[in-house]
């Protein structure tokens, strides 16, 4: 069994560890001390169990385990806590395995005999619902792997036949979201400017016309010129006005 | 454990200090016996100084008291009546106000008087006794105002103090500060048993200072072993993403600094800035003394998107509110971001103590 505990303290990593090596001697532990670093090391390691702490810099806790509800074969989860306001209720109430801090052995070996995946109805519920916190980046699982986009990237996400593509500055990711799921999440930081298109308005720079007589959306580092659609028009324009 | 965020609630629930006008309500019983009181041991001492004793002037006295009570309640019922819009005014405008409004109740008593009881003056004058009157009134309210605002200045200082050590209480209870830190003592015993001895001792001497309930006269040196106290605390969780740099002038460290004033920019620098960084960061701690004058600046990396902005105000509020209440309007604190960092900077005056 191999477990990746997750924390950005590492007293924290090293205690739970200690812990582990207890209860199970045979299991083999591994360590991230941030999100990104726990995702990529579920990629190259494929870990069965993730301790993961939820509180931490960048990229927290629910997060990540967000991000690997999108893998086809995901680990299974026990969050722990010192004590989070909004996640702790969230956590009893959905039934999901968590640990509170400083953690005592017994409840430890509770929670690794009970652990499972965690599902997304749960993971929703614990990102506080509709209208929750707005994960910090985007990612999708293809023929690379796991791979994630910061949201304060993405110029715009695009509708395109099946998928929703997030357009950086380098380069695109294709998730499996859909627009509106992604206008929800994201609505403070996005416009939309057509039935297929959502613009950061950080990088949202002007407007322009384009041959056919239609306007479309300049943005900041980019070449792509997303089209405006005329029922949209007027709030991006007055979007820009008021900017 | 489930009655927490109920408790949470609670004690974070705002309870700023407003400074109040400096007169008293005069309309309370109190204030209003008080005065009666005070006004007629002065009638006394004023009869005793003219009369001698084996022939105390009780004549002199009857009128006296009676002249002196009307003033005294007349004037008290008339500044009761404008305190509201005393005190939407300026200090200095408002004081002298008060001041000539009770000049003209004398002013207007000492006629009325005249015209009713023609003999209350003997020797001089009738303009010279309204005059003499006038002027009595005015050292005598000059003195009380005085008073006044000596009275409101320390119960406002104790409210900003005993809020101060509130506001640290409720950081040290805060949980994911009690919490993180006993976990990393739990993990600590096993590995590094004297730097888990160590915690300990730390985590008392700050819990000791929030629950102090006599303030003692603190400096400099003394504020900074608290900031040293609690970053030893903090580098245990953090590790290496907390660097501290210190900059302290040496005339600094015997100078006067209220306790929990450098400590909650300290927590506010880890706690908004640091903690949220993956990589960490410098703090920058800047205390120095120059012209006779404390300057202090904290100085710390900031996430380009915040998470919580809740909760930064509060302790710079009551920092600021310390400051004026103590060192008075010269004292100054200023926060705000600089591109990815955030800066706070205060200076006062130590000698300037009010």
């Amino acid at each position: 069994m191999k477990i990746l505990v997750v924390d950005d303290e590492a007293l924290a990593r090293e205690r739970l560890e200690r812990l582990v090596a207890r209860l199970l001697p045979e299991a083999q532990c591994i360590e991230a001390s941030d999100g990104l670093q726990a995702l990529r090391m579920v990629e190259r390691q494929a870990p069965d169990l993730l301790l993961l702490d939820i509180r931490m810099p960048g990229m927290d806790g629910i997060e990540v385990a967000t991000h690997l509800d999108s893998l086809e074969n995901p680990p299974a989860v026990i969050f722990c806590t010192a004590y989070d306001e909004y996640a702790l209720q969230a956590l009893q109430h959905q039934a999901v395995a968590y640990l509170l801090k400083p953690v005592r052995e017994a409840e430890l070996a509770r929670a690794l005999a009970g652990a499972g995946r965690v599902n997304r109805l749960q993971l929703a519920s614990l990102r506080g619902g509709e209208g929750g916190v707005a994960r910090s980046h985007v990612s999708s699982h293809s023929h690379r792997g796991l791979e994630t986009m910061p949201v304060a990237e993405v110029r715009s996400f695009i509708a395109e036949q099946k998928y929703v593509v997030a357009r950086g500055q380098e380069r695109e990711l294709l998730l499996p979201d859909t627009l509106k799921e992604l206008e929800s999440e994201f609505g403070d930081d996005f416009l939309r400017i057509h039935r297929n298109a959502l613009v950061a308005r950080r990088y949202l720079l002007g407007l322009e016309r384009d041959d056919a007589g239609g306007w479309r959306a300049v943005l900041e580092g980019v070449d792509e010129r997303p089209a405006i659609s005329r029922r949209h028009l007027a709030e991006v324009k007055q979007r820009l006005l008021a900017s | 454990m489930q009655d927490a965020p109920k408790q949470q609630v609670a004690l974070t629930g705002g309870d700023r200090v407003a400074p109040e006008f400096f007169i008293p309500d005069l309309c309370a019983p109190r204030p209003v016996f008080v005065m009666i009181l005070l006004a007629q041991l002065m009638v006394i001492v004023y009869v005793l100084a003219s009369s001698a004793l084996p022939r105390f002037n009780w004549d002199l006295l009857g009128t006296c008291s009676l002249f002196v009570q009307w003033v005294v309640l007349l004037s008290a019922a008339l500044l009761c009546q404008l305190r509201s819009p005393f005190s939407r005014i300026s200090l200095p405008v408002a004081t002298l106000g008060s001041l000539l409004l009770v000049m003209a109740v004398t002013a207007l008593s000492s006629y009325v008087a005249l015209q009713l009881y023609p003999q209350i003056h003997r020797a001089t004058e009738e303009t010279w006794w309204v005059l003499r009157n006038m002027l009595v009134a005015l050292v005598v309210m000059g003195i009380l105002l005085r008073y006044f605002y000596l009275q409101q200045q320390l119960r406002l200082q104790e409210q900003l103090e005993l809020l101060a050590r509130l506001d640290s209480l409720r950081s040290r209870i805060r949980p994911h500060f009690l919490f993180n830190t006993l976990n990393s003592i739990a993990s600590l015993i096993m590995s590094r048993p004297e730097a888990a001895e160590r915690a300990v001792e730390d985590l008392s001497e700050l819990f000791r200072v929030s629950l102090q309930e006599t303030q003692r006269p603190t400096t400099v040196a003394d504020e900074l072993h608290l900031c040293e106290l609690y970053l030893g605390i903090e580098q245990l969780r953090l590790g290496e993403r907390l660097q501290v740099r210190w900059q302290v002038d040496a005339g600094a460290r015997e100078q006067s600094m209220p306790s929990l004033l450098l400590q909650p920019l300290v927590e506010n620098a880890i706690y908004h800035g640091l903690s949220q960084l993956p990589q960490g960061g410098v703090i920058t701690i800047d205390v120095g003394f120059r012209q006779s004058e404390i300057q202090v600046s904290v100085d710390n990396p900031v996430p380009q998107q915040a998470r919580s902005k809740q909760g930064h105000h509060m302790a710079l509020e009551n920092i600021e509110q310390r400051l004026h209440a103590l060192y008075g309007p010269g004292a100054s604190l200023e926060a705000g971001p600089r591109g990815d960092h955030f800066t706070v900077r205060l200076s006062y005056a130590p000698g300037a103590l009010l």
